[in-house]
């Protein structure tokens, strides 16, 4: 029996009760004689109670994403999540960043970058086949491997027989190196990608995979299908050139005896053409503000070369600390991509976008139907564009589409009415004909899109035409939608969706003085709950904003407390006070006179969200 | 990126005053074990009811090992697709939600150690660490200083206070002898006491 201090590293072994009857007891019996342990129990009770208390935070619903990821479901609805902040703030520093960023807004010639936007929208039209091959040279993947040399090899043939390779040509230390291989070949109906199996980069080269390929075979995809979209920006640089504001027109020149148009732009508009070669494998990452400047034909608008500089925003070194790439001097080239030959218009081989299915097997489900079957569904006006494919989903939505070169438009029907979540986003509301829509620009997983709700269901139409075309097309189907004027969601929030210039805007709330260039107001949602009157108002380009929601603002009155944030966040000053930076959501925070703020950025930029938050008026 | 909505929830107190005496807790529940053989017999629906029934705390477990919620969303889904690809060699003689567990956690290693390097940016700043102020909720409190924990502290104590394992499933799902766990549970606590405000323990219940 023990009867000194040696019982105490039993302590918590005793509150769980995971001790034998004797130790227990020998426990018991010390604690009732020594009242430095006893405390010591109490204190140690009171730790384990409180570690009990689970705090409401909302658990997401996975279920869909994770069936589509076993093969045994094709479709996950991308509807946005809403649910409780993180857990746990953690260490903060201050850190100061410069006042003016000029490097967000460079003034160019607007005329002429409306002009080329217009040039590549009129080349997508024409498009039929494009054969390319390029050298990609990339810098700064990984510590012991500084550089990385690659060929990849395109065929394209409008609107969707797609075919990519990357043959990796790198010298590695060692053969324990994964070969960064991927090949993508994707027809109408098929789609199939094989790459190596994911090892983080850091974990190389000691990493070992349990299998060294992956693929992934989605067979009777829908037209245009959002999940295995194809990378087409790297025939026609349709969506990174789908606007013109950002873009900055630098000096024309020759480049493979070609007359070439160069344009310099941020990262994050012109991650659909940058992005485009690799739509799997492991590569470097870039800062969202890095220039990028491309080299057009101006004959055919097709991307000839390609390069990504290193930015000198002022976050960069932190945002290069934070995603593990070493410390790289302003205008070095760490991606460059060249065209080594390219062919557009002729014949591509028989068999080049032929694919067995191989890997993990989605099924689309999609069941094609003669196109005069659903012809009643059709809009009157499809600016140009010839039927193509129509069919019905597993979930008995009923798809028209239609396609002329690169350009797709897609009209989906169906019956299932979730209005009130769209309604709760950053989808714009607008005038549609005589009723309302939703309106958003094109993203990763789905071209611009009008979302129609009415008494008869939901109509989408979806296209990579300019977003006027969009709203034409929409209005043609003649469908007078509505909107809910507020919707009351499980929780008892009431959200109502208010237009600035229309409705008063709450009093709290202020209004930026300052956005990145392209960037426009979207949506503005007031929500009362229980906790009180909250606005979120949502930016973003109009055409597209591939990496997210966009800007989103945040504005609670009556806060004093910032609320627990991520693991990792920086402090910053905002005007006299100062704002939290939370590295995972991207948001800056902070509370100005009893009101809580916040800035978020899709795309996790520091510099624009604090320049932004100085702005707030 | 997931759109998140900046809600705030009223602070919680302490739910569970069974305060006298060793406590047991019992959370995570097992499923009916033919759901168990329906799925390892390749039929997804019974996966998905399983998926359904554990989502919860697989993503709550992923949350407080890796206190990022999107990755705890990415590391659940790996979870579960790991899981269904290895379902076949489940043979029943551990439970099953501690079995799913333990997948869990690998998961959530691997990504700790993708993300370990983002680290560096926190720990370079710590010297420059203004004061921290004061939260007015003892629960996040809590939640910080286990944050603070080493990893092998903190998952020990992660399955057995807030999932009620018992010391011989946190062992199971640790891959750990019995005897460590119970050590490192009892470090942990000891460390956690020792770095949150002494009010704060003071108002405990009688042992």
């Amino acid at each position: 029996m023990k009867s000194d201090h040696s019982v105490r590293h039993e302590l918590s072994a005793w509150l769980d009760g995971e001790l034998d009857r004797p130790t227990s007891e020998a426990v018991r019996v010390h604690l009732d004689s020594c009242s430095e342990c006893r405390s010591q129990a109490q204190r140690l009770q009171r730790v384990r109670q409180l570690a009990r208390v689970q705090p409401s935070v909302s658990v997401p619903d996975l279920v869909d994403p994770i069936m589509v990821r076993i093969g045994s479901r094709t479709e996950v609805r991308r509807w946005p999540q809403v649910r409780t902040a993180t857990i746990a703030a953690a260490a903060a520093a201050l850190i100061v960043l410069g006042a003016s960023l000029p490097w967000t807004d460079e003034p160019g010639d607007t005329a002429r970058a409306t002009e080329i936007v217009h040039e590549v929208r009129a080349a997508a039209r024409q498009l039929q086949t494009v054969h390319a091959r390029f050298s990609v040279t990339e810098r700064g993947w990984h510590p012991m491997v500084s550089t990385r040399r690659f060929r990849a090899e395109v065929f394209f043939d409008a609107p969707e027989r797609f075919r990519l390779e990357v043959q990796d040509l790198t010298a590695y230390p060692s053969d324990d190196w994964p070969r960064n291989i991927v090949e993508l070949t994707a027809g109408p109906r098929r789609y199939r990608i094989a790459e190596p199996s994911t090892c983080p980069t850091e974990a190389l080269p000691g990493c070992v995979p349990s299998a060294p390929r992956e693929e992934r075979t989605v067979i009777d995809r829908q037209p245009f299908d959002g999940n295995s979209r194809l990378p087409t920006d790297i025939a026609v640089p349709l969506e990174t050139l789908a606007s013109s504001a950002g873009v900055q027109v630098l000096a024309p020149t020759r480049f493979l005896d070609r007359d070439v148009q160069r344009v310099l732009l941020p990262y994050r508009q012109a991650l659909p053409l940058v992005a485009a070669l690799q739509p799997g494998g492991s590569w470097r990452e870039f800062h969202p503000l890095d220039p990028v400047e491309i080299w057009i034909d101006s004959a055919t608008w097709f991307p000839l070369r390609f390069e990504v500089r290193v930015g000198d925003s002022p976050d960069r070194r932190l945002w290069a600390d934070r995603v593990g790439v070493a410390e790289e001097r302003a205008g070095a080239v760490i991606l460059d991509v060249r065209a080594t030959g390219f062919d557009d218009g002729s014949d591509l081989p028989a068999g080049t976008f032929r694919s067995s299915v191989r890997g993990a097997v989605q099924d689309g489900g999609f069941t094609p139907i003669a196109f005069e079957e659903v012809a009643d569904q059709a809009p009157r006006f499809t600016a140009g564009l010839r039927p193509y494919r129509a069919g019905v989903t597993p979930f008995g939505q009923t798809i028209l589409s239609y396609e002329r070169g690169m350009n797709y438009l897609k009209v989906s029907d169906d019956s299932d009415i979730r209005s009130g979540r769209a309604y709760a986003g950053p989808a714009q509301a607008i005038r549609l004909g005589d009723g309302e829509a939703l309106y958003q620009p094109a993203t990763e997983r789905s071209g611009r899109r009008i979302d129609i709700y009415s008494a008869n269901g939901h109509v989408g139409v979806e296209t990579n035409l300019p977003r006027a075309q969009l709203v034409a097309v929409a209005t043609s189907l003649g469908i007078e939608g509505h909107l809910p004027g507020r919707l009351r969601t499980q929780s008892g929030q009431v959200i109502r969706r208010i237009t600035p210039g229309t409705d008063p805007q709450p009093r709290f709330a202020f209004t930026p003085g300052w956005l990145p260039s392209g960037f426009r107001h979207s949506a503005s949602l007031l929500t009362r709950s229980a906790n009180g009157r909250s606005l979120t108002t949502y930016y973003q380009r109009p055409e597209s904003s591939f990496g997210g929601f966009g800007i989103r603002i945040v504005q609670t009155p009556a806060i004093d407390v910032l609320p627990p944030g991520a693991e990792e966040t920086l402090n910053v000053r905002i005007h006299s006070t100062v704002a939290r930076w939370s590295f995972e959501r991207s948001e800056l925070e902070w509370i100005e006179a009893g009101t809580y703020r916040s800035v978020a950025t899709a795309d996790g930029d520091l510099a624009t969200a604090v320049q932004i938050a100085r702005n707030l008026k | 990126m997931i759109f998140r909505a900046r809600l705030f929830w009223p602070v919680a107190e302490p739910t569970d005053c069974r305060a006298n005496g060793p406590v047991r807790g019992v959370v995570v529940e097992e499923p009916d074990p033919q759901i168990i053989a329906a799925a390892r017999g390749g039929d997804t629906g019974a996966f998905e009811d399983l998926v359904r029934f554990y989502q919860a705390d697989v993503w709550r477990l992923c949350l407080h090992l890796l206190h990022n919620e999107a990755q705890a969303d990415d590391v659940t889904q790996d979870a579960f697709v790991r899981a269904f690809r290895f379902l076949k060699r489940y043979r029943g003689d551990a439970k099953f939600s501690t079995w799913l567990f333990s997948i869990a956690r690998n998961c959530a290693m691997d990504e700790m150690r993708r993300a370990g390097r983002r680290k560096r940016v926190a720990q370079r700043l710590d010297a420059e660490r203004p004061p921290a102020a004061p939260d007015p909720s003892t629960v996040f409190e809590i939640r910080e200083a286990m944050a603070t924990l080493p990893v092998e502290l903190r998952e020990p104590m992660v399955l057995i206070d807030m999932f009620g394992l018992s010391y011989k499933d946190a062992a199971d799902v640790l891959e750990l002898p019995q005897g460590t766990v119970k050590s490192r549970v009892h470090r942990a606590r000891e460390t956690v006491a020792g770095v949150l405000d002494p009010a704060m323990l003071e108002v405990g219940d009688e042992v």
